[in-house]
């Protein structure tokens, strides 16, 4: 339970934005009551001086709710927040895990034989490395995040966006592959006509090779992000609860 | 549909399985907007219904490139590239997508609906979308046919594309041809020997006693089975069924081709004079029923016909997608190319004659020479009748060139009646190369540029498969257009005089034409390379015929009486059709070059 339970509860009640949206904020405002109130503590106050001191000092007027909740509502959030309530559901997180499942395995059998790498384009190496790099950062934040629960959050942040931009990435770099080398292939075409239809062949295949890479990378990446966005709401709404709790 | 989803490979299932999760959401959303369930239950119904039609595109889309990527690595993998087999791959590497992208559709109309339209009539919605779902699985399930005869049935072994066609008779047999097509194109037809089907076990055997033995599933167009090979041993062949407009190339002029009617040839700008049949005096009509003839299949599996007369080309057509651009192998024609190579050299002098001894021209290889060689003469190897002792076999089967071929060739023992006992041998007819190699000092295909091909403006062909040593195949390795045949044919019928330009000397041809040797048992007559034989002309009376003649129908046909000359390219090695075009030509054509006016 917070010390400012009572008046967290009386904010919260005032709140008209949707989970996960209200926890965040419940969490970012006791996180900066709790700042607060160690700072009167170094001066000298005691400990209900203190108390008293952070709920004057503290805003929890309307005005200043609809502020906190115009930032931690914004149409990308709502888009984000739409997403990851898909996975919501048992069903749904059984049947994305089995089908993230499926593109690991499928992609991952091409990829241990060896030559889709060497048949896609050389970008593929840079995809591979993002895919490693989001892995690893994701591994990193799920390991965080069942360790020490939503004490390692950011209030209002679920630290998992980063899986996005990479899977974006991965995107743009396939297809920026992809275009690379058919400006290539255009140019082999030139110098030799009568190879065009080998070379376009060539170029498709390439780009197939690029492709599974990029997208089996951004899906994979995305799938990470579910989980984890969805665990890390959990934690924070199972966190938010705690704070207004009025018993200990 | 399950023949679809067969054919999406992995990817298929997964694409049942997002379908099914979307239809069950579109159904769970639409009760509970019809009940009343609030606004926003009803929106996040809508919403994920829409995420899991977003992730079937996806994934459709993965399952594409991976399909892809495996596909176009096959077919980079083989020797040539058809792009009927790389627009086969993409067909069916686009399944998942188009899988993906119908779920997708489906769910956006339902999430459409669900969002924005008043719930009241939400109800309906499923009910419409239905039929349009099962419309489309009825689409799905059509992939196989009805009966065996439907269609065609592929087999994809890169250069070829082989399909196989079965024809039920009247009497309830079945029938079986197999039509090899590369590059999109159709190469040759080759009739099966026999075939039965008994319940779904289907028995092929082809002429060679090459067989095919498998289950034939209609339901799921494919038929599961292997080629099996007369010495033991087989291959996985698996069948799936097309139609046959997939490939329209098997019709002669395309599935949706009208009657025939008669054009003059384009003036391509050339050089090849071309007229009007009427100017050259030949009746349009008469041109208009072999045409039809050929396209309804009387002369079997043509690829070109053209005729000329009084050196002007006054048709010009082409079937079976071919064009004037294709070079085809025009087969044994190319002895009568290598026959009029040794008169342009006799005519320069290179040659003494046709009394010349052969061994004088094979100085290197003349030492291992069997008994009897001293005697042969290059006219005994113009005729075919050197009567070297070789089996039926290898007179028909052992082709060579260079000097290896020459030293196999003059191992031979002289075992008959040279100039006497005429035998058509193929291996032979490749001295020419080594006898032009040490008269020019030029290899024939070098000579054959300078000397022949280019004095008649023929640009476009190859002589290089089968090359030895820089000697070309001189029995039947030349690649040329129709309309390169075509030249050849009126300079022939020139007198050796092509626009007005002496090309070989008249008395060469007119001695090559000549017949001088009973051709086997047949009619026909052999000149110096050349076919000669008489056919029935208008009103019956024998009209003279002499030809340069290809396995499979590749014909430069000159009736010196009609001055008209008729040039074929076909397919027929191997469904006993070869000379099926000689009848066509007596009951069509030639009426109407007689009696045609306006010359």
């Amino acid at each position: 339970m917070s010390r400012f339970a009572e008046a967290l509860a009386e904010a919260s009640s005032r709140l008209t934005v949707p989970e996960p949206v209200r926890s965040r904020i419940l969490l970012e405002v006791a996180a900066d009551m709790d700042d607060l109130y160690r700072t009167y503590l170094e001066r000298g106050h005691a400990e209900e001086e203190a108390r008293e001191g952070v709920l004057e000092h503290f805003d929890l007027s309307q005005e200043a709710l609809r502020e906190l909740a115009a930032v931690h509502d914004t149409p990308l959030d709502r888009s984000l927040r739409s997403l990851s309530g898909q996975a919501r559901a048992p069903w749904a997180r059984t049947l994305l895990a089995l089908l993230g499942l499926f593109v690991a395995l499928g992609s991952g059998g091409l990829l241990l034989r060896g030559e889709l790498l060497s048949h896609a384009s050389p970008l593929a190496w840079a995809l591979l490395a993002l895919l490693a790099a989001g892995v690893g950062g994701g591994a990193w934040r799920g390991w965080s995040l069942r360790s020490a629960g939503a004490g390692t959050l950011p209030p209002g942040r679920s630290g998992t966006g980063f899986l996005l931009g990479l899977a974006a990435l991965q995107v743009l770099l396939g297809l920026a592959g992809v275009w690379v080398e058919l400006y290539r292939s255009g140019l082999a075409i030139r110098s030799a006509p009568g190879q065009a239809m080998l070379h376009l062949v060539g170029w498709l295949h390439l780009a197939s090779a690029t492709l599974v890479v990029s997208l089996s990378g951004a899906l994979v990446l995305g799938f990470l992000w579910f989980f984890l966005e969805t665990h890390a709401q959990r934690l924070q709404a199972a966190a938010a609860t705690r704070l207004l709790e009025t018993t200990p | 549909m399950p023949a679809l989803i067969r054919m999406s490979g992995p990817w298929g299932p997964v694409m049942v399985v997002l379908g099914a999760v979307v239809l069950v959401l579109a159904v769970y959303g639409v009760l509970t907007a019809a009940r009343g369930g609030g606004a926003l239950r009803v929106r996040e119904s809508a919403d994920t219904l829409l995420f899991w039609g977003v992730a079937s595109v996806v994934l459709g889309f993965l399952g594409q490139c991976t399909a892809a990527y495996l596909a176009l690595g096959a077919i980079l993998a083989a020797s040539e590239i058809s792009p009927a087999v790389v627009a086969e791959g993409f067909a069916v590497s686009f399944l998942p997508t188009l899988m993906g992208m119908a779920i997708f559709a489906f769910a956006a109309v339902v999430w459409a609906c669900l969002r924005f339209l008043p719930f009241r009539v939400v109800r309906p919605a499923p009910a419409l979308l239905l039929p349009l779902l099962l419309a489309g699985c009825g689409v799905g399930s059509a992939q196989g046919p009805a009966a065996i005869g439907e269609g065609v049935w592929a087999f994809a072994s890169p250069p070829s594309t082989f399909l196989w066609e079965f024809t039920q008779g009247a009497d309830g047999s079945l029938a079986c041809t197999v039509h090899d097509v590369q590059g999109g194109l159709k190469f040759m037809e080759t009739p099966c020997a026999s075939v039965s089907l008994t319940g779904d076990s289907l028995a092929v055997t082809m002429p060679n006693g090459v067989g095919y033995s498998g289950r034939v599933e209609l339901e799921r167009g494919r038929i599961q089975g292997q080629i099996l090979y007369p010495a033991g041993g087989g291959m996985d062949a698996p069948l799936r069924w097309a139609p046959r407009e997939h490939y329209p190339t098997l019709w002669a002029a395309g599935p949706e081709a009208g009657p025939y009617a008669y054009q003059a040839p384009l003036d391509t700008g050339d050089g090849f004079p071309v007229a009007d049949a009427a100017s050259a005096g030949v009746d349009a009509a008469a041109l208009v029923r072999t045409v039809e003839a050929i396209r309804r299949g009387e002369a079997g599996f043509l690829k070109s016909l053209l005729v000329a007369r009084g050196g002007s080309l006054i048709l010009e057509e082409y079937f079976h997608g071919y064009g004037p651009d294709d070079l085809s192998p025009i087969q044994s024609c190319t002895k009568s190319v290598s026959s009029l190579l040794v008169g342009v050299a006799i005519g320069e002098g290179r040659i003494a004659g046709v009394g010349a001894p052969l061994l004088e021209f094979f100085p290197s290889e003349r030492a291992g020479a069997a008994a009897g060689w001293e005697g042969l003469t290059l006219e005994n190897l113009l005729t075919m009748s050197l009567a070297l002792d070789w089996s039926p076999e290898e007179a028909e089967n052992l082709h060579g060139a260079g000097p290896g071929a020459f030293r196999t060739i003059l191992a031979r023992r002289v075992a008959g009646r040279p100039g006497t006992d005429w035998a058509y041998v193929n291996m032979n007819a490749n001295l020419l190369g080594g006898v032009l190699r040490q008269a020019t000092g030029e290899h024939a295909d070098v000579f054959a540029r300078r000397a022949l091909f280019e004095p008649l403006g023929i640009t476009t062909w190859d002589w290089e498969w089968g090359k030895e040593e820089g000697y070309p195949l001189m029995d039947g390795s030349l690649h040329l257009t129709p309309r390169g045949m075509a030249r050849l044919g009126a300079m022939v019928a020139g007198g050796g005089v092509w626009r007005g330009r002496r090309i070989v000397d008249e008395a060469w041809i007119r001695a090559s034409l000549q017949p001088r040797l009973r051709a086997g048992e047949g009619q026909e007559g052999y000149g110096y390379l050349w076919w000669t034989m008489q056919v029935p002309g208008p009103g019956g009376a024998p009209l003279d015929l002499h030809f340069a003649n290809g396995w499979g129908s590749q014909f430069i046909l000159y009736f010196p009486a009609l001055d008209l000359v008729v040039v074929t390219t076909g397919g027929n090695q191997e469904n006993g059709k070869h000379l099926a075009l000689g009848p066509v030509l007596v009951r069509d054509l030639l009426p109407g070059v007689a009696s045609g006016g306006g010359q």
